[in-house]
């Protein structure tokens, strides 16, 4: 799930990062995406078997330009939406580590499927 | 933060019961009331065990204090119409920016996952569901039993 979430976030020509993943001297790109994953639970069983997963994530956007930090990210929520994560609300505001940058953030999730009926 | 930390009623069979406890003349504003309050008191609880130094970045070295203290406890219902809403977690005037930047975390620091789930976790939001009923169902068989 998590290659699909960043395929799609990557086609945005933006580095795509884990969150809290960039060491503390570390230059912040000028765009980039982060995600981070809050959980993965079971949704529906059947007959012992896990039958689909919900995977929930965190989405954010970091940029120089305060602009982008709602366009690039509704941009990339609607991206997300074409290949089947769902989005709830538009969005919040994240921190950034400089005063440089401006970050806005999505929750995204996927329904999966785990085996066919 | 963006999104409003609200929690409205969100149990399934909600309209059975509210019409159940309606048709018994039952107080159908306090008994939501109730369970509103009801709910953010799980998800405060839910916080105040989180907002401990040991869960913080660098187990708390750079924490000055201040978000413990700033776990929203007003238990004011909001009424828009009939839905009633209750605000859930961080007082904003008070935490300011921490509580943020705890519960997402920045590219160079791990959020506080324990403290993200505090509200919006599976866990809290079935014990939510289950409060919620509850305390319907308690309000309708107080009502059936006079």
């Amino acid at each position: 799930m998590e290659d699909l979430l960043i395929e799609t976030l990557e086609s945005f020509g933006f580095p795509v990062r884990l969150q809290g993943s960039l060491l503390p001297d570390e230059q912040y790109p000028d765009h980039f995406f982060t995600f981070w994953n809050n959980s993965s639970n079971g949704e529906s069983y059947y007959d012992n078997d896990e039958v689909s997963t919900v995977y929930d994530y965190d989405v954010n956007f970091y940029s120089i330009n305060p602009e982008w930090v709602y366009s690039k990210l509704r941009e990339a929520a609607e991206a997300l939406k074409k290949v089947g994560f769902i989005i709830s609300g538009d969005g919040h505001s994240v921190l950034s580590d400089e005063p440089t940058h401006d970050g806005r953030g999505i929750h995204v999730q996927f329904l999966k499927q785990n085996q066919e009926e | 933060m963006a999104r409003k930390n609200r929690v409205g009623l969100q149990f399934s069979g909600f309209k059975e019961l509210a019409e159940k406890l309606d048709g018994l003349q039952g107080d159908l504003k306090k008994t939501t009331e109730d369970a509103l309050r009801g709910s953010k008191a799980i998800v405060s609880s839910g916080l105040k065990e989180t907002a401990q130094k040991s869960n913080y970045p660098a187990h708390g070295k750079y924490s000055h204090g201040g978000t413990h203290e700033s776990i929203d406890v007003s238990n004011d219902v909001e009424w828009e119409g009939t839905l009633g809403e209750i605000h859930v977690g961080f007082d904003f005037k008070k935490s300011g920016l921490k509580s943020i930047f705890l519960m997402y975390g920045t590219p160079r620091m791990k959020k506080v996952q324990e403290m993200y789930d505090a509200i919006y976790g599976d866990k809290t939001k079935s014990q939510i569901r289950k409060i919620q009923k509850e305390t319907f169902q308690q309000a309708i068989k107080k009502k059936m039993e006079g």
